[in-house]
């Protein structure tokens, strides 16, 4: 309580004092605390840890939340619960990179529609977190795919559409108990036609260079923004601008950019524009041309998530390819494969293996090691949680799922979902899988909906 | 007799298209038929004349046959995608490269998507690559208040047929709820469909005046006359339980065939479903109540229509772009409880069936040779498609996406000269 008053009235000398993702766990904390855990052991499994070889007949320990042991060889204590994984595969727990779940939720009606504050080209000062609704049934299919952690996005209608949220894939009443702790924010960027089709409300940006205009703009307000927070010292008439200290957030290095961009020369001009301002593009999201530039972005050291074939949609999506991310991992760019979709993100495996087999036409194999790692550790990473989630390494969240057979099969079912180390969807047990309140009460075909 | 291996079906069948009395046998094979004998092992395919002229374990081969070996290989008949945009849409929005509807308000039912397609799409080839051979193109509701949306109309995905379009194969019909509310909307589709029954009865006296439903132009009522003849399917679109019912009733008041496309909570009318003979086309991942006429979007949907006795069909989006994910969406339905044989059925027989073909869609004496012929299972991703035959003759597999991976990609540029130093 003391916390929440000290924002509301003290905030400024904080803005002034303190690192801003600080500010924000300040205000907006995570209050996710993860249930009661029994130490459990997974065997005789093939398992995929994204962080080294294929192990068969594998076995991996659940202790605390936490993996403490994976191999073919690893100590079992006498009081465990044993599941016994011959004919399984474990893999991590999945990762979507982008995610409008619980802001464009289900059912998607109007009074639902929370998922993007179009009302100007720029609106860095919204938070996906203050729209998600924790009661969306998407969360809970994506759960059945596999997916424990989601990076919720604002839309992309605009040039800056708010700040990200990171989520465990936990059922909650409130955002806050969903909150991945300790991460850092994300800045939904876009160029391209979404924001130019915005203008069609009879505002700017109306062309390409409009976006571009409107996002250099934004910077250079961004560190004039700078120069007089600074300037103010301890100050406390210094008045924050939320939009500002979204903006500036980047130019500092505290908010990484997740930047909506479809065609390889306006990629190129976003990268000029970073160099610009002297920032690192964390992201691009969709990027169906990235194959066109692959060896740039791999030098830039910047990340590409994509889908695996999606094409067409729209006029800047036409070059869109099958081996698009084969080509990027060919030419060393952090990929990942992303939804975008309530769908999709039920089935990412599916888009893994629908990328990997895209790499037979240049008669090359994509093995399973890698192609995990599109939808686990490499988004993990982007979001600056590779050192906790992303992988089955001692140490590290027991974020883990028992796979019905090959996770690359269409017929492959995720059986068990563990999110630190706390079952929290178990195929054999379907009452245990919690319902949305949203339907409660709604005609049912039974557990496997 | 000659042996070919399968990296040599693409030039041996370019051949063979130019001699179509060649008969070529496919040998060796896992045949999935999709028809009564569903799997034959170790077996042969024969096609003569662009035509299935014999399948089993043992079949008499010509001797001027072109024999091709299958050995490890499946072959399947090409899939037939139940519902599509396919060469309606080329880029989905923003670019005028589109046309899913009506835009004129005196042509609904009478709306012929025969136009609109152009089968020089390039997501004609990026289908093809998914193993499929033909598709039915439906147009969406357009302008005015009209629940008809026009005639479907039949796409060969042959990249050398002379006339690959097949107008008229049903008409599509839309739940639009927002222009009317349920309780006005069913009681003016009966009286639309009188106003059809006096015009069909008389047409030559026919006047405006007798017309009690709407301002009808002549061409809505005449498209309207071969499907109160019962000759001509109705395929609707409708989601919400209380709509599958009253759609129900209605075709079997006024005998009409129904085909029910979306059919998001059919599982609540499966058995009225598979007794009216009403076969439905799903999407067998929509599992989300994405709005309050799909509260009961369940992903046990195929299964459970199936079980009751229901003829299914399967696609995945609606989408021109992802129609050549059809064999994906059959898996994640076999995932959730479809039969295999059943799945199959879904991405080719029965579609075939519904729309009122019988000349294509399954592996058996007498059907069109429109053959897939895999690396394996075809509904898994890493699954290869190797060759592709419409009637006969094999298809082209190159797409305009493929032409642009071997402008940019280097492993492309490698692996061709790789290749070529062989």
């Amino acid at each position: 309580m003391k916390l929440r008053t000290m924002f509301r009235f003290t905030v400024l000398s904080y803005v002034c004092s303190m690192p801003l993702w600080v500010l924000a766990d300040i205000a907006y904390p995570s209050t996710y605390q993860p249930g009661e855990t029994h130490i459990t052991a997974i065997i005789g499994a093939t398992i995929l840890t994204a962080a080294g070889p294929i192990i068969e007949q594998g076995a991996i320990l659940l202790e605390d939340g936490k993996v403490t042991q994976v191999g073919q060889n690893i100590q079992i204590p006498e009081h465990a619960i044993v599941i016994d994984g011959t004919g399984k595969w474990v893999t991590p727990g999945l990762i979507d990179i982008h995610s409008h779940l619980g802001v464009f939720p289900s059912p998607g009606v109007p009074s639902l529609r929370d998922g993007n504050e179009k009302t100007a080209k720029n609106t860095a000062e919204v938070w996906a977190e203050h729209s998600m609704w924790p009661q969306d049934p998407g969360f809970e299919k994506a759960r059945q795919g596999g997916v424990t952690t989601l990076a919720i996005l604002p839309g992309s209608a605009n040039l800056i559409g708010g700040r990200s949220v990171t989520v465990k894939n936990v059922p909650s009443v409130s955002v806050q108990g969903m909150k991945f702790p300790g991460t850092t924010y994300g800045a939904k960027m876009a160029c391209g036609e979404n924001p130019i089709n915005y203008a069609a409300r009879g505002n700017d940006p109306f062309t390409r260079m409009g976006n571009m205009a409107g996002l250099r703009s934004a910077f250079i307000d961004a560190q004039a923004y700078l120069v007089r927070k600074e300037a103010a010292g301890d100050s406390t008439s210094f008045k924050p601008d939320l939009r500002l200290e979204t903006v500036a957030g980047i130019l500092s290095g505290e908010i990484d950019t997740h930047i909506h961009c479809y065609r390889a020369d306006e990629m190129m001009q976003l990268i000029d524009l970073s160099k610009e301002f002297g920032f690192q593009i964390t992201v691009f999201h969709h990027a169906t041309e990235a194959y066109k530039i692959a060896d740039v972005l791999a030098s830039e050291g910047i990340a590409v998530a994509t889908w695996a074939d999606r094409w067409g949609f729209k006029l800047e999506a036409y070059d869109g390819v099958p081996m698009n991310v084969a080509a990027l991992e060919w030419a060393g760019v952090h990929t990942t494969l992303h939804s975008d979709s309530a769908m999709i993100v039920q089935r990412l495996n599916i888009e893994a293996a629908m990328a990997m087999a895209s790499a037979r036409r240049a008669n090359r194999v994509i093995s399973r090691e890698e192609a995990i790692r599109w939808i686990t550790l490499n988004p993990a990473i982007s979001l600056g949680i590779g050192d906790r989630t992303g992988s089955l390494e001692p140490g590290k969240m027991a974020d883990v799922v028992v796979w019905s057979n090959d996770p690359f099969s269409v017929y492959s079912q995720a059986e068990k979902v563990f999110i630190d180390g706390v079952l929290m969807l178990d195929t054999a047990n379907p009452t245990m899988q919690p319902e949305s309140d949203f339907l409660l009460g709604q005609p049912t075909i039974g557990a496997n909906k | 007799m000659m042996k070919w291996s399968i990296p040599l079906i693409v030039i041996v069948t370019f051949m063979v298209s130019h001699a179509d009395a060649q008969t070529i046998v496919f040998q060796n094979g896992l045949i999935l038929t999709a028809d009564n004998v569903d799997t034959i092992e170790q077996g042969s395919v024969v096609v003569r004349d662009g035509k299935i002229v014999a399948v089993g374990q043992t079949v008499s081969i010509p001797s001027d046959a072109i024999i091709i070996d299958l050995t490890g290989k499946t072959l399947t008949p090409g899939f037939v995608v139940a519902e599509s945009l396919l060469g309606m849409v080329e880029i989905s929005g923003g670019a005028n490269a589109a046309e899913t509807s009506s835009r004129f308000a005196a042509i609904s039912a009478s709306y012929d998507v025969q136009y609109a397609i152009n089968p020089h799409s390039t997501a004609i080839p990026v289908a093809r690559k998914g193993g499929v051979t033909r598709a039915v193109i439906t147009p969406r509701v357009g302008a005015g208040t009209s629940n008809y949306a026009g005639q479907a109309a039949l796409l060969n995905l042959s990249d050398s047929v002379a006339e690959p379009i097949v107008p008229g194969v049903g008409m599509v019909w839309e739940m639009r709820t927002n222009n009317y509310g349920r309780g006005a909307l069913f009681v003016q589709m009966k009286s639309e469909l009188d106003d059809v029954r006096r015009y069909s009865r008389s047409k030559s006296s026919f006047t405006k005046g007798e017309l009690v439903a709407r301002d009808w132009s002549r061409a809505d009522l005449e498209a309207l006359v071969p499907v109160i003849q019962g000759k001509s399917p109705l395929a609707v679109r409708a989601d919400r339980s209380t709509d599958i019912r009253a759609l129900i009733q209605l075709s079997q008041q006024e005998k009409i065939r129904l085909i029910l496309i979306g059919g998001t909570e059919a599982w609540m009318h499966a058995e009225q479903l598979a007794d009216a003979n009403i076969p439905v086309i799903v999407d067998p991942t929509n599992n989300l109540p994405s709005n309050f006429d799909q509260i009961s979007a369940t992903s046990a949907n195929a299964a459970a229509l199936h079980k009751a006795g229901v003829s299914v069909m399967l696609r995945g989006t609606a989408s021109a772009h992802d129609a050549g994910k059809v064999r994906l969406f059959a898996g994640m339905a076999v995932a959730r409880g479809l039969p295999y044989d059943a799945a199959l059925k879904a991405i080719t027989v029965t579609p075939a069936r519904a729309w009122g073909r019988t000349d294509f869609g399954s592996i058996s004496r007498g059907q069109s040779a429109d053959i897939a012929i895999w690396s394996g299972d075809p509904f898994e991703p890493l699954t290869e498609l190797l060759a592709l035959y419409i009637e006969g003759k094999a298809q082209s597999l190159i797409s305009r996406q493929d032409q642009l991976e071997e402008k940019y990609i280097e492993a492309l540029h490698s692996a061709a000269s790789a290749m070529e130093n062989e």
